[in-house]
């Protein structure tokens, strides 16, 4: 059965201050043909979505589920593009629809530095 | 060495042989010696944890103020804090007092609020804004709940129990009212505002008697407190936990020195307990609702 879309989001709680996801710049990754690996991160359950505890960077975030599949296709051999293709073809949905939203979830977590190039 | 000495020592306080103060408080186990060169600042803080004065005995923190005598409000320089044989100089970056951004006290969670409850459970109130919140916290009081904490509540990260937290009760003639309790009642000291009125500082423990407990309780619920009301009834509604925590992480008191346990412990308070949003109407009728939907 394939899994409904849903726009991916991720929310920031940071202790005493919360920054809305729309003030994340663009994702600075996008068109240098690189992979995406993610920065390690004590990872909770909190119903159908996760939450992030980003130590170094005394943060919390809490990502909806398309948001943390996102976050897991960051593995170090996939770019950008290369999760769009892979997110639209697990909920069979077009690259456009999926590409809007997950550069937002992007722009955040490169923000964060939870999400960098990966190395050559 | 004396305790002008340390004065002298860690705060640079000239002239302090003389005029130094003590006293001694325990706050969620851990034991605070204040030396003060100002009379004024020690009787202010004596007078706000008044619940947790205690005999003199070894010290696990002592905070050392060299503020001159007609002042209240230490500036950075003028304190500093000992831990151990380690002397380090206050910043000005947290309060003096009580030092809770050192260990042991450091390891508590501390939120915004008020805590409430019935038998071994307490409805944890959350918001920044006071004279709401303790309203409401003493319109419950008036109908049989018990006080554990007004201001900040203490929260073990380790088994998500509120500790009680005594600190002296800031009462206007309303909740006063609302309580039945007489002006003249001895355990209230009247002060003026910087507004102008004419508020109440009180001992919890001598106000409320058996209505201030001193046992650490299980969360219920949650509340986190609308600004605005709703011109009439008032409202509860549940929040899912995604907007729980975010809520919960802008109530902290402060930044938890050990970031993962704290915020694993908020991700674990979410998860298990009911939260919600109360839109108020009047004290009486808002307590009326909590304590019938959350408490009995």
């Amino acid at each position: 059965m394939v899994p409904s879309w849903e726009e991916p989001r991720v929310w920031i709680m940071h202790p005493q201050r919360r920054t809305p996801p729309d003030e994340a710049p663009r994702p600075v990754s996008l068109g240098t043909g690189k992979a995406l690996v993610r920065r390690p991160a004590v990872e909770r359950r909190l119903d159908d979505d996760r939450v992030l505890i980003d130590v170094i960077g005394k943060a919390t975030y809490v990502l909806n589920p398309t948001a943390w599949e996102s976050w897991e296709l960051c593995d170090g051999r996939r770019t950008p593009d290369q999760i769009v293709s892979e997110l639209a073809r697990r909920y069979q949905v077009d690259e456009a629809t999926v590409a809007p939203g997950f550069l937002r979830v992007l722009a955040v977590l490169e923000a964060a530095e939870l999400v960098v190039e990966a190395d050559p | 060495m004396n305790d002008a000495a340390l004065l002298r020592l860690s705060t640079g306080a000239a002239g302090a042989e003389d005029t130094s103060v003590q006293a001694m408080f325990e706050i969620l186990d851990a034991r605070i010696r204040v030396i003060s060169s100002s009379v004024n600042l020690l009787r202010q803080w004596s007078m706000q944890y008044a619940a947790f004065r205690v005999r003199p005995a070894a010290a696990d923190i002592t905070v050392v103020v060299g503020v001159s005598e007609h002042s209240d409000d230490p500036q950075p320089g003028e304190g500093a804090v000992i831990v151990g044989d380690l002397v380090r100089p206050w910043t000005g970056d947290e309060p003096l007092f009580p030092p809770l951004w050192l260990p042991p006290l450091d390891g508590w969670l501390y939120l915004r609020g008020s805590a409430v409850g019935r038998a071994g459970e307490a409805v944890l109130l959350l918001s920044e804004q006071r004279p709401g919140r303790t309203l409401l916290s003493v319109a419950m009081l008036a109908r049989g709940a018990w006080l554990l904490a007004d201001e900040i509540i203490p929260l073990d990260p380790q088994d998500l129990l509120a500790a009680p937290f005594p600190k002296a009760l800031i009462l206007d003639r309303e909740a006063l009212g609302l309580l039945g309790i007489d002006l003249a009642h001895p355990a209230l000291m009247p002060f003026r505002t910087p507004a102008g009125e004419v508020e109440w500082r009180a001992d919890p423990q001598l106000l409320l008697g058996a209505h201030a407990s001193r046992v650490a309780a299980d969360a219920g619920a949650l509340v986190f407190l609308e600004s605005t009301g709703t011109n009439g009834r008032p409202r509860l509604a549940p929040l899912t936990r995604r907007e729980a925590l975010g809520r919960l992480c802008a109530q902290l008191h402060r930044m938890p020195v050990r970031f993962q346990v704290g915020m694993d412990a908020l991700v674990q308070l979410c998860r298990r307990t009911p939260t919600y949003t109360l839109a108020p109407g009047s004290p009486e009728q808002s307590a009326r609702l909590l304590d019938e939907e959350l408490l009995l």
